[in-house]
This record gives structure tokens, sequence and C-alpha cells, in this order.
């Protein structure tokens, strides 16, 4: 038995591909485990635990699924008298088997549970229940363990009620927990709910659930500081190229292939920028495995950062613009198509289908760049600088800020057992318009500062990184709001 | 002990190694620092620095820094030069060839120029303007052939100006050396001439001013108004016969003590300032260092390992090699733990034999023998109904081994069926069953309903 000092451990169980290694992974934050692999494949337990500063608070295994319920518990029957040696029986069963091939996964499975564990047996809602599972239920139940029943749909449809009522009579606690679904909260109040199993378990659990809560906390304040160094870099970014002095006359053709080559360099290192930060982002909240997904998802063209539809939907109005440190969150986006009689938002939009412009419609012409300069170079008689940037226009912030929050977004609430390749669908911008007065202000301040290529102060910086911290705090609410 | 010039150094030079780690090593590193540290010490980057340096194995070139040592060379130089300076500065002062007596005038402009330059080198150092960056860059560039790091940049100003401000102590120090020198073994004849307008009484008043911080303790080093009426001088009326020689030599102690408290003093005064001012900047430096932030922020906050980390011991499913074949016409079958097929078996006996899922073993082998009963000459095929959806197990393994055994010459097929009564599974779940009968081998195959993309079915 695990003594009360010891972490507790959960067994999470079930018939083979019921979703145990998706629970697993979502709790534990690993989206390496191999999930919906071929019963019979996973054939070793495997240990996640959870650990802070060393200590482990709880450790959660992953085992493989029962393959001959009957047969153990054929065996079982067979060699038990009475209820109260049914524990020593699976204990018995697990010693004499260990090295029997043809219970090796069963063996596997019952050891952590002989030696303490807690069960938490994992069950699929979305087909219905039927008593072929009852053998594996009853020998858990044999093992007199503390155990909690998980529903975790993964199809379509809905048997949930039915194997609420048949799990009942199984086990001491039964849960819905969607383990690719679950928002957060419902993470921590699983862990809680696995802490009820047993008093002393009920701490660490509890230990368990404020640090995992103050992580996240402290993701969100990361994920505000990656942003605003991106969002500084990414404004006043400058390409620049050594070259002869003889380069030098206005609407030359050489001197257009510059500046389309230096255009071309600026807007790629744009592009790679935000891709740095996405996977930042995606590395803080242990998303490892979206980027080799996201490099099959083809980046189309439509979602680029420099495309039309791009700037459609997350650039602001020209009146948000003008007003957005002076309390223009009172009006709603409505009101602002309204006030600025088509240039707005939603004209823009129009106004750009019509024209069936693309990305260089706007960043050709109305994206402001400060476009080649050409600088002579101190030190060196012959040889000059040409620049191409900063971006000049507050607009392009906007958007890279807006693409940045929505990434964020759906990063931060992206469990691990997900595998659906990272979709980020077309949104509105009208999100900036909810936050508070003050966040809106620090960033307009922050990003007119950038677009005068002007350095933030230490101080500047972090009244961005909180601007942007209440920024996401807002963007999650509206996103709330937006699904309700 | 380094300095804190190093530290900062050091610890850039740190924040750039730690660029090629992962978040959550940094994380683990410092966290374990800090827990091991005792508690409610407030973070020592210098000591942090040494344990990470007592650890690593880059302890030779912990504290050595290009651009300490080029910032050393230039100091010296620097100060050498103004040490020379001094000694140049005071001979040229002092310069008495016989022929006019030294100008205590001069001496006085000079002090006051001394001292305005000192308050400018300090003003400039605080207000952080540096005119001359672009010279000790280039400087630095030839010598070392490498820019100044960017940790260093805002404290150039203030190590400028100290620089600055010990050059010019020196400065005054050699030049009073000079001076006393000069008094021992020469004989200097100091006097005062102004083309101005002046009076003996306001000249002695600019004197007693100048001297005012030291006129109370040593007033031999304060010139009295006798003194100052002796020794004023015209150049064309010559030295007045009437002085006696000794008093041209009287104002020396004042000359001396004008140096020392007008020039010395407030450059010592102005370098503990600068002094100070560096210290204080370099640790303001280090504390906006981008990476001191996330340095206090990985020691404060516990390492949570949530396991993110482990690796999964499973193997992704290996490609299946053989492909579905057609039903089989009027088998024998049997519905694998409740699995239903009523339009792909037309021809057989509903309801199907049970085996599987809540049956009891014994049920299956009850099955199995009615079964043997049933085999004929032209029925020598059976099929075992599953569904498509739930995985195989070893339990329907174990059971097609029996089946194989009881049922000597007899073909099994497994009919995997979809949730569509009809439909052709589709070929991912098709896939788990067609690996399976691989696993299980016996001639077991798998039969699939049939589609239009079904054709490549094997009789």
């Amino acid at each position: 038995m695990v003594s009360s000092e010891e972490a507790p451990v959960f067994a999470v169980v079930g018939h083979p591909n019921r979703g145990k290694s998706s629970v697993v992974a979502t709790l534990s934050q690993n989206d390496s485990i191999a999930i919906a692999l071929e019963p019979g494949t996973t054939r070793e337990s495997q240990t996640y635990p959870l650990r802070v500063d060393g200590r482990t608070l709880y450790t959660l295994v992953d085992t493989p699924g029962f393959q001959r319920p009957r047969r153990v518990l054929e065996w079982l029957e067979a060699h038990s008298l009475s209820a109260s040696d049914r524990p020593d029986t699976v204990a018995a069963f697990v010693h004499q088997h260990r090295d029997n091939p043809r219970f090796r996964d069963e063996c596997e499975l019952l050891a952590p549970i002989i030696e303490g564990a807690g069960i938490i047996y994992v069950v699929d809602g979305s087909v219905p229940y039927t008593a072929e599972q009852e053998a594996e239920m009853t020998i858990l139940r044999w093992t007199g363990q503390p155990s909690l029943a998980l529903i975790n749909r993964i199809g379509p449809d809905d048997h949930t009620a039915s194997w609420q009522s048949a799990l009942g009579q199984f086990f001491q606690i039964v849960r819905n927990f969607d383990a690719v679904r679950a928002p957060f909260e419902q993470h921590l109040g699983l862990l809680k709910a696995f802490g009820q199993l047993r008093p002393d378990w009920e701490q660490p659990l509890e230990d368990a659930v404020g640090f995992l809560t103050r992580q996240r906390e402290d993701r969100q304040w990361r994920s505000a500081h990656l942003i605003a160094a991106a969002l500084a870099e990414m404004m006043t970014h400058q390409e620049s190229r050594t070259l002869p002095k003889t380069l030098d006359t206005a609407g030359s053709d050489s001197r257009q292939a510059l500046e389309a080559r230096l255009r071309e360099r600026w807007y790629q290192y744009q592009r790679e920028r935000e891709e740095t930060l996405r996977r930042d982002v995606e590395t803080l909240y242990q998303h490892h495995q979206i980027a080799r997904q996201e490099a099959a998802l083809s980046w189309h063209h439509d979602h680029d950062l420099f495309s039309e539809e791009t700037r459609q939907v997350w650039a602001v109005s020209k009146a948000y613009l003008a007003t957005a440190g002076f309390g223009a969150g009172a009006v709603g986006g409505v009101g602002i198509d309204a006030l600025t009689l088509g240039h707005s938002l939603g004209a823009g939009a129009l106004i750009g289908g019509l024209l069936g412009a693309a990305g260089s419609y706007f960043y050709g012409d109305r994206l402001a760049i400060r476009a080649l300069s050409l600088g002579s170079l101190k030190g060196a008689g012959d040889l000059q600088t040409a620049t191409f940037g900063p971006v000049q226009d507050l607009q392009f912030g906007y958007i890279v800020l807006g693409r940045a929050v929505d990434h964020w977004w759906h990063i931060s609430q992206r469990n691990h057992a997900g595998r659906e390749p990272l979709e980020l669908p077309p949104s509105e911008s009208h999100w900036l318009e909810n936050l508070h007065s003050e966040t809106r202000k620090a960033i307009q301040q922050a990003l007119t500062r950038l677009r005068k290529n002007r350095k933030l102060s230490h101080g500047e910086q972090q009244e961005l990184e909180v601007a942007l911290h209440s920024a996401l705090e807002g963007y999650s609410h509206w996103r709330l709001e937006s699904i309700a | 002990m380094p300095g804190h010039l190093e530290t900062l150094l050091a610890f850039d030079r740190q924040y750039q190694r730690d660029q090629q780690q992962s978040p959550v090593f940094l994380h683990r590193r410092d966290r374990r620092y800090a827990l091991d540290s005792s508690e409610g010490q407030a973070p020592d980057i210098s000591r942090w620095l040494a344990q990470l340096h007592a650890i690593g194995s880059h302890g030779a070139d912990r504290y050595d820094f290009p651009e300490i040592r080029f910032w050393r060379r230039f100091s010296n130089g620097f100060i050498a030069a103004g040490a020379l300076l001094g000694v140049i500065t005071m001979s040229g002062l002092l310069f008495y060839d016989g022929g006019q007596q030294i100008n205590v005038t001069v001496i006085l402009g000079f002090v006051l120029l001394q001292l305005m330059l000192a308050l400018y080198t300090a003003v400039q150092g605080l207000a952080g303007w540096q005119p001359w960056a672009p010279l000790i860059h280039s400087l630095q560039q030839r010598l070392q052939k490498q820019q100044p790091s960017p940790a260093l940049s805002p404290l150039l100003g203030p190590m400028m100006t100290r620089t600055a401000q010990t050059a010019g102590l020196v400065f005054g120090a050699t030049a009073l050396i000079t001076l006393l020198l000069s008094v021992v073994f020469q004989d200097l004849a100091f006097g005062w001439s102004t083309t101005l307008d002046t009076s003996a009484e306001a000249w002695h008043r600019v004197v007693s001013w100048v001297a005012l911080p030291w006129s109370g303790w040593l007033p031999v080093a304060s010139p009295s108004l006798d003194l100052v009426e002796d020794t004023r001088f015209f150049r064309l009326e010559g030295s007045g016969v009437d002085t006696a020689s000794a008093r041209w030599g009287a104002w020396w102690p004042f000359v001396a003590m004008t140096w020392l408290a007008w020039i010395i003093l407030p450059r010592a005064i102005l370098l503990a300032v600068a002094t100070v001012d560096l210290r204080r900047k370099g640790r303001r430096a280090l504390t906006r260092h981008p990476g001191y932030q996330a340095l206090l922020w990985r020691m404060e906050t516990p390492a949570v390992d949530t396991g993110a980390d482990t690796r999964d011991s499973g193997k992704l499913p290996e490609d299946h090699h053989s492909a579905t074949v057609t039903v089989p016409h009027s088998p024998l079958a049997v519905s694998w733990a409740g699995a239903t097929a009523d339009a792909l078996l037309p021809g057989v006996d509903k309801p199907l034999p049970r085996a599987g899922g809540a049956q009891s073993l014994q049920a299956d082998r009850d099955t199995l023998a009615n079964l043997a009963h049933q085999i004929t000459e032209g029925r020598r095929q059976l099929v075992v109904v599953t569904r498509s959806w739930e995985p195989p197990t070893a339990e329907l393994a174990d059971f097609l081994e029996d089946a194989s055994e009881q049922l000597p010459g007899v073909t099994i097929t497994l009919l995997p069926v979809a949730t569509e009564p009809g439909q052709r599974p589709d070929e991912q779940k098709l896939g788990q069953w067609l690996r399976f009968a691989e696993r299980v081998g016996q001639g077991v195959r798998v039969a699939a309903a049939e589609t239009q993309e079904a054709a490549h079915g094997v009789q």
C-alpha cells in the first residue's frame, strides 16, 4: 500500500482504444503520447509524474488495455473463497503470471493497482454501453482500490447516460471528461476529484492544482512578453545592404530591382519572425507537435501575414486609430462603421473585394513602409547603404498583434490530446474595443513609439507587457462571449 | 572578486549561451540554484555565476573580457597622458626666466578653467552625453577588431567620465608635485598683474575668497593685503624695486593650496561621484538586462514538470500487407461480442451463434462445439462477424486459435462491419483488422462489404 507520505499514483486503465492515453496526454500536457495506437502494441505502462521543484505530487500511469479480461476473471473466481480475499487473489494472479506473455498486458495494468494506485477507469461515452466490459470492471472492483470512472466521449454520439448508471455500480465517482475539448478549469476539477478518492490524497492534489494554476498565469505573462518583443522587432525592422555609390539614379532599373529585393527580404523577415513567435508560444504551452502539423497544413495565402484577408480581419478602423487613447471603447464596432462613413473595416473589406486586390493593394501603396533610402557609409568613400523599412503604419502593428493574440488563444485553449491540425480561421478585430481604455492607450502609445523607430525604454516595455497581458485576458473574455 | 562590470559582462555572456538552451532546462537549473541558496536571501548574480562556472567547464575565461582589457588599457593611457600633461602644464605656468614675475592671475584663470572642465565632465557623465563615443568605438575596432558589447553600451558614458576624472586628478597631482619641486629647486617670483583698472583691495578680496576654505587654519597660504599691494607689477614699469625679493616668493603657499583645493579636491570628489554613478548604472544595467527579469522569474517560480517530456513507449502501427476478400457464400458464421451483419450474410441462419462479449468462456467453447457439428464438405468457411470500430483484442485471437483447432480444414474469415449496416468500414478501421489477421496467422482473412473502391478483393 502507498504510505501517506508517498505521492498518490493513479493507474489509467480501461478497454483498448477508449481514450486512456488522451486523458493522460491532456493531464500531463504531453502531446507526444501516441493516441489511438493499435491495441496490443502498447505493452508497457508509462508513468507521467507531476513534479514541482523535484517533489512528486502525483503520478499518472498510462497502462495497456485489457486483452483477456474474461480469462483473468475466470482464474480469479477459481482461486477465491470469499469477498475478503479478492484483493489478495488479484495480487496472486499478477505474481503468478508476471512472466506469462498471454497475460502481460493485464499484469502491466494491474501491477500499479496492487501496489496501491488509485484506479481511473476510462470508457468511451460515444459508443453504447455493453455488458462485455463488465469483466474488466469486476476485476478492478476485486482489487479493492479507490476508483473513479471517466466517460471520455471520443465520437459524436452521446451514450453518457447509459454509461453513468452502469459505471455507478462499480466505481466510487463517475465523471464526464472530454480529453480533447475540456477547458483547463475542468482539468483542475478532475484532479480535485482524484484527491477525493482517499483523504490523504486531497492535499497533494490541491497543491498540484495550485501550482498548475500559477503555471498557467505565468504562461500568460510570458506570452505577453514574447508578443511584446516580437511586436517591437517587427515594427522597427529594417533591411539594409551595402553597395557602390554609382546606384543613385532615382527610378532607374537597378534601383527598382534593389528596392524589390529589399522589400522581399523585409517581408520574409516579418513572416519568419511571426513564425518564431508562434513556435515560442507553442513551446511555452508544451505543444511541440503543432509545428510539424502546421507545415503540412500549407499555410495558405489567405491567412498569410500580408494577405488582403488578414488586413480586413485584423486591421482596425481609422476612427479607432485616431481615438484609441481617448475612450473610443464607448463606441461599438457598428458605431464606428457608421461614424467613419465607409472608411472602416467593413467598407474597407468591400472596397478590397471589389478591386480584387491582393496583398500589393494595401501593402504596396497603403501600408506605408519607409521605402528605399540611400545613405553614405561612413569611412568608405565609394560605398553607400540602402535601407528598406521600418513600417510607418500603425495598422501593421495591430495586424501582427491581432494574429498573435488569436494564435495565443488557440494554443492556450488547446488540450494536449488534440491531434487535429491547428486552424486559425479569420475572426474579427472588434475585440480591441472591449479592452479597457488604459490598455488600449498603452498599446497605441507603444505602437506609435515603435512606428517612429524609437526603442522602447525598460519602463515602456514593461507597460506594453502589462497592456498585452490585459489584452490577452480581454481577448479570452471576448471569445467566450462570442461563443456564448 | 569580480567588479560589477565584469559581473555584467559575465552575465551577458551567460545569457547569450543560455539562448541555445531549452527554457525547461534553464528553469530547472535556476530554480535548483534558488532552492539550494539559503531562504529569504536576495538573488546574487555573482554567486549564481560563480556556481555555474564552478560546475561548468569554462572556468578559465570566466572573467576575461576583451572589452574590459581595452578599457583598462585605454584608461591607463589616458591617465598617463594626464600625468605627463600635469608636469608640462605646471612647468609652463611656472616658466620663469628672471625677466618677469609669474602672474598669479594667469594661474587663477587656469584653475578656473580646470574647475569648469571637471564640472562639465561630471555633467556630461550624469546626463549620459557621449560625443566622443564614435572615437572610442573606432579605436576599439581598430585595436581589437570588434564592436563593444551591447551590454556595456549604457555604461560607456559613466566609464569615460570616471576615466576622465581620474586623469584630471592625476593631472592635478603631478602638477602640484611639479610646483612643489620647482619651489624647492628654483627661485620663483610670483606677482600679480592685470590690464584692468583694479585696486589692490579688490584683488585682495578675490584672493581672500579663493583662500576661504583654508584661511582659517592656514593663514600663511592666505595672502595679506600688504603682500597683494607689494607684489603687483606692470610690464613697462619693471618690477617694484621697493619690494624685498623674498616677498615675491611668498605667494607659493597660496598657489599650492589653490591648486589643491580647487583642482585636486573637486576632481577627487567628482571622481568619487563618477565611481558611485558608474556602480549605480552598472547595477541598473544588470537589472534591466533582458535576461535578468527572466532569471528572477526562473528562480522564483516553482518548476512544474507535468511529465510533458516523457516519451511514449508506443510505436506507430506498421503497414498491413494483405487486402480484404469478398464475403464467402453460405458460410458458417458466428457473432463476436454481439456484432450483427444480416445484410452481408444472405442464406445464413439468423440469429448467429454468439461468442465473446459478456458471454462466459465456457459458452464460447460450446459455440465452437456446435459449429463443429455443422461442418460439411460444402461448408468449410467460418465467418466471424465483428464490429469494425471495436479494437481486436487477444480474447478474439484466443477464440480464433481455438476455432482453427476444433474446426480443422475450415477457412476463417473476419468480417468487421461498419456502424451503418451493409457499408464498407473505412480503410483506417479495416487496417487494424488486416494487421490483426496477419498477427494471428493460421490463414485468417478479412472480408469487407463491397463498394466500388473494393474491387480488388481476392477470392
